[in-house]
């Protein structure tokens, strides 16, 4: 009754004896490989698989022999044991295989020879190879629609540069210049997802220095303002870094702008730090005039701060403000993945 | 309540490993295909849940333990624990792997936890399978699992509220000129470990 089973399973059973004779040779293995067992069984395995001549078969089935042991030969790390061809049109030329190993007792508990079992996973692998070409296509697809993103907003930034060649108004150009800047902390990220390995995540790290670094490009501070800068480096996704950018961004236009009057020296000091599980906290400080007297950050109309505060909300953090020997902005928040 | 060994119990297992780990090395030369030699330095017996402090006071310096784990059935029956540290875990894999045999895009961490889980099976098996040869037992194995633990993790216990008794040994493997020291517990229950006193005095009483 065992034997009809043996031959009638869908699994290939082959055992071998110690000196890697083959003893059995069950249909399945017939079927699949082409080879009667009349042919094969009694002759030495490698001479018909000669690519299991090879020192880890070689240990593992020694080992079964000798002491028991059995063992598991994944599809991922091997592939197959034995090399058979397929005719699908998967794309895959050879069947893949998962494979066990084991003793085989007789009279006494002695070993007597190993069995080897060969389950044909090549269904599984073809999914699997096509769920990855997928996901690698999505990212390709991603990774297109941040460039054609960043390309638009680049657009958008050279429109009000050009915009702003006509305009002789100091307000007025200060309006534009504020919402190039903003335009311009966006295409940023957009830029360096398209080249980033995860698109859905960015470092805090490069991404605030090259941003503080163009704010101070653009309003054109020279040496009078010193950059304190102390930013760990921590992965944000894009939902938070986007809003995150634009408060940076926002806040040191402000201190750019109104903290040194006169190109009087003095400092300016960011630091992003996590602080607990998931949480991450946003210091802006400068050295410089401090905020106007009686400022209340509810009730402000500043166009900037009433931006920083609705981010802050989008973000679910909190922000402070303080004035003690120059402006000093306090935020905490959450990463969204992580909330 | 553990069955504790005497002076000369405890004497005669450390010389039955010793024995069984010589005898062990020279079948795993034959296997692995290279010379190894085993030392046992130290053997101590102690209680399940002391395996962690001690860990803890004889490694201080690990980050953290490859972990290949195998029961043994027979009448000498248990878990076998072979712990190696991460730093040793890289010394074997560079000893019997050669990842230039396998296709280029091949993880190569799931490699070495094979070939760590491979050598590691094998090793257990030399081990255990002579020491139960000395015992007049032979044991059967169940396929082995492999665990990766941080240093300030506890070592997994499924039937952590049994109380067991432990034979722990600090083995250094060495094979051609590399030395790779790792720890090989053996975690019995009451049944066996009774079975295993019965079984020392019977090798005593073959010299007496």
């Amino acid at each position: 009754m065992l034997t009809q089973i043996l031959e009638s399973i869908n699994i290939g059973l082959v055992t071998l004896d110690a000196e890697f004779r083959t003893r059995y040779w069950n249909k399945w293995m017939q079927q699949c490989t082409n080879m009667d067992s009349k042919l094969i069984e009694g002759s030495v395995i490698f001479d018909f698989f000669p690519n299991l001549n090879n020192p880890r078969f070689i240990r593992r089935a020694k080992s079964s022999m000798k002491f028991g042991e059995i063992w598991q030969f994944s599809q991922k790390l091997h592939n197959y044991l034995f090399p058979i061809k397929l005719t699908g049109s998967d794309g895959i030329a050879l069947m893949q295989q998962s494979c066990s190993m084991g003793p085989v007792y007789g009279e006494g508990n002695v070993i007597e020879a190993i069995y080897i079992t060969v389950t044909d996973v090549t269904d599984i692998v073809a999914y699997e190879r096509k769920l990855m070409e997928a996901l690698h296509d999505k990212d390709m697809l991603m990774r297109e629609v941040h460039h054609r993103v960043k390309n638009n907003l680049a657009v958008i930034q050279s429109l009000l540069r050009l915009q702003l060649k006509d305009i002789a108004d100091d307000k007025s150009r200060e309006y534009f210049m504020d919402a190039e800047n903003r335009v311009k902390s966006m295409t940023m990220i957009h830029e360096m997802l398209h080249e980033a390995d995860d698109i859905t995540r960015l470092s805090t790290s490069g991404y605030v220095l090259k941003l503080v670094e163009t704010l101070f490009h653009n309003y054109k501070v020279q040496h009078h303002i010193k950059l304190e800068y102390d930013i760990q480096h921590i992965e944000l996704d894009v939902d938070t870094i986007i809003p995150l950018g634009l408060i940076i961004n926002e806040l040191v236009s402000n201190a750019l702008k109104y903290a040194f009057p006169n190109e009087t020296e003095g400092e300016l000091r960011i630091s992003l730090k996590r602080k607990g599980e998931g949480n991450y906290e946003l210091i802006i400080k400068d050295t410089g005039a401090g905020l106007p007297e009686g400022f209340d950050l509810n009730k402000t109309k500043s166009l900037g701060l009433l931006i920083v505060k609705s981010l802050v909300n989008q973000l679910q953090g909190t922000l402070e403000a303080s004035s003690k020997g120059g402006a000093e902005f306090r935020m905490v928040f959450t990463d969204k993945t992580v909330a | 309540m553990t069955p504790s060994l005497n002076e000369l119990e405890l004497d005669a297992l450390k010389e039955m490993m010793n024995i069984g780990f010589g005898r062990a090395a020279g079948e795993l030369s034959d296997i692995l295909g290279t010379q190894v030699a085993l030392a046992v330095p130290q053997i101590e017996v102690m209680r399940f849940d002391e395996i962690d402090k001690y860990l803890f006071s004889t490694m201080k310096e690990e980050t953290g333990y490859n972990v290949i784990r195998q029961f043994f059935i027979g009448n000498f029956e248990g878990r076998s624990l072979l712990l190696l540290p991460y730093s040793q875990g890289k010394l074997f894999f560079s000893c019997f792997c050669d990842s230039l045999e396998y296709d280029s895009g091949i993880d190569i961490d799931l490699l070495e936890k094979e070939t760590l889980l491979e050598i590691g099976n094998i090793i257990i098996g030399a081990c255990v399978g002579k020491i139960a040869e000395l015992l007049k037992d032979r044991v059967k194995f169940s396929p082995p699992s492999f665990i990766r633990i941080k240093a300030d993790q506890i070592l997994p216990d499924e039937n952590a509220g049994e109380e067991k008794f432990v034979l722990s040994f600090k083995t250094v493997f060495q094979f051609e000129h590399q030395n790779v020291s790792g720890y090989l517990f053996l975690i019995i229950d009451y049944g066996t470990a009774k079975w295993l006193k019965d079984a020392i005095s019977d090798f005593l009483g073959q010299y007496q």
